[in-house]
């Protein structure tokens, strides 16, 4: 052990609250890598070789269960990538798979990850975001970057009723407050 | 507290419920269902408020959201609210209300002198009576004007309750929950499509609820409810009552208020009300109509009602509004009045109908006048009895008034839509122009039999499902009983004296519209403006039309060549609470932290608004009052061993990509293409247009790999620039861009002990002395056993100084772990303040400076525009005014009489001449105490100050009545030479 | 507002952020005998039509492309949205 010694902390300290059909939580643990490319198909034969997936298109989402990891097309040339931390150099794994067809930025620690989920998260949703979450427009896989009380938010539905939230660090608290006061008005 | 007006059985009120209520501060019953006025009249209160102007008594007008007289103010304390309308005022118990505009008591208002001065309250009295002599407007006239006119009071303190905004989506909103309202959305709910159905009222049905005419053998409302039960019980149908849509907005987007907790007691805390933003695919207006009134002699007095309203009051409310009433009406709705009041045992006075036809059924004991004319009323609180053109007195106790319906076009109009004149029904109806994907059926759209408002109700839709492509749901063929509704047009009486009324809400009367016209006021436009015709809360909505045929009269033009004014958002008054919604106090806006927030909350920071991040501004120590003590420690111990600082607010921006280094030599002013890898350059970002935009270091990590940074303010706007020039102006590049401003939390270590310092922390395989790590050098090394970090040799305080970042999730613990191995070198952190003057001391330049405004010549940065390459800002960068010899350059400045302190936003004058824009050479950005020089010293921009070191000038301060003499000196107060960062 | 995306779909023009006439993606060429005077023509001189206009809005709350939106300044239909990077490949720009 070193003489000194870093701590880590999450960007929302572990916020968990729950009412009545709802449930706001921080998500953390979770690697986040940004894979830019400018060959799409160079990079999709990548995934494919070493994660056996084919590379979703903007707007839409891909599981590889087996590795708890997520792909989150946001960009017609930028994916993110979130899977489980356990390393330092979480960029670094990902660059094994993309080669040299991808390239990689850490972003692990610039986002704060909510879960926003149960039968009234739709309803408190609507509360901050624009974006028509109905389940047959917005389906479980899809993801989108919006807007949400001036913060800039992906939202991902992973769920029938459960959305993944991850919006910037630094706003992270003034974000939790917004989602937060949007369950509390609506229950 | 008897209710005596209550009818004794019938209407939609639920008698079991009783709910007491104050008016005025007198108590009184009604039951729930009821609005406020339904329940005031139910208790035979007639007077209701003073009018705006004359501050003549006023009653109850109307049953619904186009009320002109009834505004009382509801609830107390900060929860006050004025201009309330008593018809849309659901009741609950304990609702406290009073009337308005009056000084003294409702029924002796001092005020109602006015009245007796109406010749001089004419149109345009304002523009006219109040002229001179001048000084007289700001203080006698207008505050005498505005304590006798106006409306209600605001509470003045600030409003408790909250309010919410959200966002819906559906195929097809549907505006108006009344009869073709209810048959659209059916038919749009059963075909699956998404529906919102909206409506102002707390109970569905619209003018089913206030007529007696039945639906598929139901009684109206009964049809209206089941209706109701059945959209509710589809997932694909949200109801929403007590949602008034208020404005069409471009590509198919409304706006509507919900009120949530206004009909109770208390909110609870939770929203009060709600502002949707609702995107749709179509939208149906199905608003229905407004009825209008008839301009006669004295049509104002309390008891003198629309037709329309008194129906429904009877029907719907169970409220007779009178133990005698008369009708006035030019068409057949008025005779309905008489008839659904006479079947509730209401005695009907007298049918009066300005046109010469045969009569229609009239209740048994009503006197039925034909072709003929109200032309007086009178009673001092309340109407006692009307006068006819014969001469004719007949006693009642209500005179119901119809001259008409008008429809509900306003949403049509949102964007410009111009409404048509249709002759048949007297009435304008919804233009051609209309809103993206708005349709229009019902009485809104000049349909006025309930069996055709139903009819178009379901086409409409189906026409709209057929646009979707979709079939339309088996025809239930509603079926409704048959009314009549002729009319002939017929606007004012002209016999008779006193006033008749167009605009009860501004006291706008048929002379006030023949003046405006006289004087020269002849379009539409003008005379609403010059008379306030169909201003204020209720817009005119039983008012314009009738105003404008007067007009046409006067002018002897029809009225279609008169034309109308059109409507503007929002259909009914929206609080500005519910504009504004959360966004009130600290929740105006965000608010960002740096990782190592909480560890300066717990060590004395006191914080500043920087954008929005909150950065640390000093770190007081026990025993230090004045900021300028911690400030100074802080520069000082920076300066003797070492300071630490959190950066993290500067924008970092990682480029990638087999072009990058080319994308970065193209956007920087100066070169980047030959910079080694493992090094930083400072670079300068200019406009096209050559001034600068801004500045930072960059630093090389791979041969294809940069991370750039820019200042606070402008990390927002230097990327949105990059993703320009990248996406828009070289899209052949390979580059790539991403923020990683919140990926790492940034410190900077800074003094001559700061190397020492980070030895400490760096893991043993990473060399950082001098030699391995020279001034400039960047690398990715690791700290505290494994930390990847980023590590950068560069120095904004001048000392030998580091710029170290990690992972955002070690901040916090990153600036506890410096100050712990900066224990045994009395290491400081140092806020944004210490930041300031060890910057000035090296003459560096920050948004002060760098204001939009200058260029690198003014900042003495004229060698960093390179002559090897283009970039941006490279061509307009060299015209002539930015290069001449004689511009402004930024240079230091320290007062001649060190006792003096420089100020900010000073300007530069020559010595002896006159504080005059002409002689204006310059001014002052940035000023501090260095405790160093132990002087003020600052900096500046003036002309050819380059070349003016050791002259004296006057820094010129007119506003805070200072002007001090200033010698101009080199911007570097500090090691000039710039020894210390490469020690 | 509602700026039909090419990629993402319909989307509310808060997510965007305003730069103006799409001319800006015509930045002359440097080398040119007369680029003082297309330079200065290029910062500073727009058509202001009442009409069909095409200009530049950046996606900033959401996928951070460039877009060109032809939009009636009069009654703002907006009849048109492509991606600024394809506007500028089919103009001719390339690196």
């Amino acid at each position: 052990m070193a003489e000194f010694d870093l701590i880590a902390e999450s960007p929302l300290n572990g916020l968990q609250r729950a009412f009545e059909g709802v449930t706001v939580e921080e998500v953390s643990g979770r690697a986040i890598v940004s894979v830019a490319f400018s060959d799409r198909a160079g990079l999709e034969q990548a995934v494919r070789t070493s994660l056996d997936l084919t590379l979703p298109f903007v707007g839409n989402t891909a599981r590889v269960e087996t590795r708890d990891l997520l792909i989150l097309s946001l960009q017609s040339d930028q994916i993110f990538v979130l899977f489980p931390q356990t390393g330092h150099r979480p960029d670094l794994e990902i660059a094994e798979i993309a080669g040299d067809q991808g390239l990689v930025t850490d972003q692990s620690d610039g986002w704060a990850l909510l879960r926003v989920s149960g039968p009234g998260s739709r309803t408190a949703l609507e509360r901050i975001c624009m974006l028509d979450l109905h389940p047959d427009i917005f389906t479980v896989g899809a993801v989108a970057r919006t807007v949400m009380e001036h913060l800039g938010v992906i939202i991902h539905r992973d769920g029938e009723q459960s959305f993944l939230l991850m919006s910037a660090r630094s706003s992270a608290e003034s974000f939790a407050h917004a989602v937060v006061t949007s369950v509390e008005n609506v229950i | 507290m008897t209710q005596a007006f209550r009818l004794a059985k019938g209407g939609l009120v639920d008698r079991s419920q009783t709910l007491e209520f104050r008016f005025d501060g007198a108590a009184y019953n009604g039951h729930g269902g009821d609005t406020l006025a339904s329940a005031l009249l139910a208790n035979g209160v007639r007077m209701v408020g003073r009018s705006f102007k004359y501050h003549r008594p006023r009653g109850i007008f109307s049953a619904g959201s186009e009320e002109p007289n009834a505004l009382v103010e509801l609830r107390r304390g900060a929860r006050q609210e004025p201009n309330t309308r008593a018809t849309m005022a659901e009741l609950f118990g304990g609702l406290d209300a009073r009337s308005q505009n009056y000084r003294g008591s409702l029924k002796y208002d001092l005020l109602a002198v006015n009245d007796l001065f109406s010749p001089f309250l004419s149109a345009g009295f304002y523009y006219k009576t109040f002229m001179w002599p001048k000084p007289f407007w700001e203080k006698l006239y207008e505050p005498a004007i505005r304590a006798a006119a106006g409306l209600g009071r605001l509470s003045r303190e600030p409003d408790p309750d909250v309010y919410d905004k959200g966002y819906l989506h559906c195929d097809i909103l549907v505006i108006g929950a009344g009869p073709s309202g209810l048959s659209a959305a059916l038919t749009a709910g059963r075909a699956g499509v998404r529906v919102i159905l909206a409506d102002e009222d707390f109970r569905i049905g619209g003018r089913l609820n206030a007529e007696t005419l039945g639906v598929n053998d139901m009684a109206g409302s009964d049809w209206a409810d089941a209706t109701r039960a059945e959209l509710a019980s589809m997932d694909n149908v949200r109801v929403m009552t007590r949602t008034t849509v208020f404005g069409a907005y471009d590509h198919g987007v409304y706006g509507a208020i919900e009120r949530q907790t206004d009909h109770l007691p208390h909110s609870s805390g939770k929203p009060r009300q709600v502002l949707w933003r609702i995107y749709t695919r179509r939208a149906i207006v199905c608003a229905g109509a407004t009825e209008r009134s008839i301009a006669f002699p004295d049509n104002d007095r309390p008891g003198v009602m629309l037709a329309g309203g008194v129906r429904a009051y009877a029907n719907r409310f169970a409220v007779g509004t009178g133990r005698s009433v008369s009708i006035f009406t030019n068409n057949d709705t008025g005779w309905r009045t008489a008839s659904d009041l006479s079947a509730k045992g209401v005695p009907i006075a007298a049918i009066i109908d300005t046109r010469e036809i045969s009569p229609l059924a009239a209740p048994r004991g009503a006197a039925v006048v034909m072709g003929g004319r109200v032309t007086g009323t009178k009673g001092r609180h309340c109407v006692r009895s009307i006068t006819l053109a014969g001469g004719q007195t007949i006693e009642c106790d209500c005179l119901a008034v119809s001259g008409g319906w008008s429809p509900n076009v306003h949403l049509t109009c949102h964007q410009r839509g111009r409404p048509q004149w249709n002759e048949d029904i007297a009435a304008f109806t919804p233009g051609g122009d209309m809103p993206f994907g708005m349709r229009v059926a019902g009485a809104a759209n000049g349909i006025y039999s309930l069996q055709n408002c139903l009819a178009d109700g379901r086409e409409t839709a189906v026409g709209i499902l057929d646009e979707f492509g979709l079939n339309p749901p088996a025809d239930d063929a509603l079926t409704a009983d048959e009314e009549a509704a002729s009319i002939s047009a017929f606007w004012h009486v002209r016999e008779g004296k006193g006033r008749a009324f167009v605009d009860l809400q501004n006291d706008v009367t048929v002379k006030d519209i023949r003046l405006s016209h006289q004087e020269g006021f002849r379009s539409v436009e003008h005379l609403k403006r010059y008379s306030t015709l169909g201003m204020a809360t209720d817009q005119g909505r039983t008012a314009n039309v009738l105003g404008l045929a007067i007009l046409a009269q006067a002018s002897g033009k029809s009225i279609p060549e008169t034309g109308t004014t059109i409507f503007r958002p929002p259909y009914t008054p929206v609080a500005i609470g519910a504009i504004a919604g959360r966004s009130r106090g600290k929740e105006f806006r965000s608010v960002r932290k740096t990782p190592g927030h909480r560890w300066a909350e717990k060590n004395g920071a006191k914080f500043v608004e920087s954008g929005l991040w909150m950065r640390a501004q000093w770190f007081a120590r026990e025993g230090e009052t004045h900021w300028r003590q911690s400030c100074d420690r802080e520069v000082r111990q920076t300066r003797a061993s070492v300071g630490i600082c959190d950066v993290t607010t500067l924008g970092k921006i990682d480029i990638q990509g087999r072009d990058a280094a080319e994308f970065v030599n193209r956007v920087y002013s100066n070169g980047f293409a030959k910079l080694p890898v493992g090094k930083c350059r400072y670079g300068l970002v200019l406009r096209e247009d050559g001034l600068v935009m801004d500045d930072g270091t960059t630093a090389r990590l791979g041969e294809n790999h940069f991370v750039m940074t820019t200042t606070t303010a402008n990390a927002v706007t230097v990327f949105r620039h990059l993703e320009f020039c990248r996406q828009c102006l070289w899209p052949g590049l390979d580059v790539h861009l991403i923020s990683v401003t919140e990926q790492w939390a940034q410190a900077a270590i800074a003094g001559p002990n700061a190397r020492k310092l980070l030895e400490k922390l760096v893991d043993p395989d990473h060399d950082i002395s001098s030699d391995a790590f020279p001034f400039m050098a960047c690398g990715e090394i690791s700290v505290c056993g494994g930390v990847p970090t980023r590590l950068f040799r560069i120095s904004f305080s001048g000392e030998l100084a580091y710029e170290i970042a990690v992972p955002a999730r070690y901040g916090n613990s990153l600036m506890a772990v410096l100050m712990q191995a900066g224990e045994e070198f009395g290491a400081t952190p140092y806020g944004v303040e210490a930041l300031n003057v060890m910057r000035i001391e090296k003459g560096h330049a920050t948004g002060s400076e760098l204001n939009g405004q200058t260029s690198a010549r003014d900042l003495g940065l004229g060698r960093m525009m390179s002559d090897r390459k283009d970039y941006i800002g490279r061509v307009l960068s060299q015209r002539e005014h930015l290069v001449r010899e004689d511009g402004l350059k930024l240079v230091g400045f320290k007062p001649v009489d060190t006792a003096q302190e420089l100020k900010a936003g000073a300007h530069f004058i020559a010595k002896g001449k006159e504080m005059t824009t002409e002689n204006d050479e310059g001014w002052m950005t940035s000023v501090a105490w260095s405790p160093n020089l132990q002087t003020s010293i600052g900096l500046g921009f003036i002309e050819r100050g380059d070349s003016r070191i050791g002259e004296t000038v006057i820094a010129a301060d007119p506003l805070r009545e200072k002007s001090i003499e200033v010698e101009i000196v080199s911007p570097h107060f500090i090691d000039p030479e710039g020894e210390r960062l490469r020690g | 507002m509602i700026i039909n995306h090419p990629l993402l779909g319909p989307r509310d023009a808060s997510e965007f952020t305003y730069l103006g006439d799409a001319s800006l993606i015509d930045r002359p060429d440097p080398e040119a005998d007369d680029a003082a005077k297309q330079f200065h023509d290029y910062v500073y001189l727009r058509d202001n039509p009442v009409g069909e206009h095409r200009e530049l809005w950046f996606h900033e709350h959401g996928d951070r492309s460039w877009l060109v939106v032809t939009r009636n300044t009069l009654t703002h239909e907006i009849t048109r949205v492509e991606l600024a990077k394809d506007v500028a490949i089919a103009r001719g720009r390339r690196r």
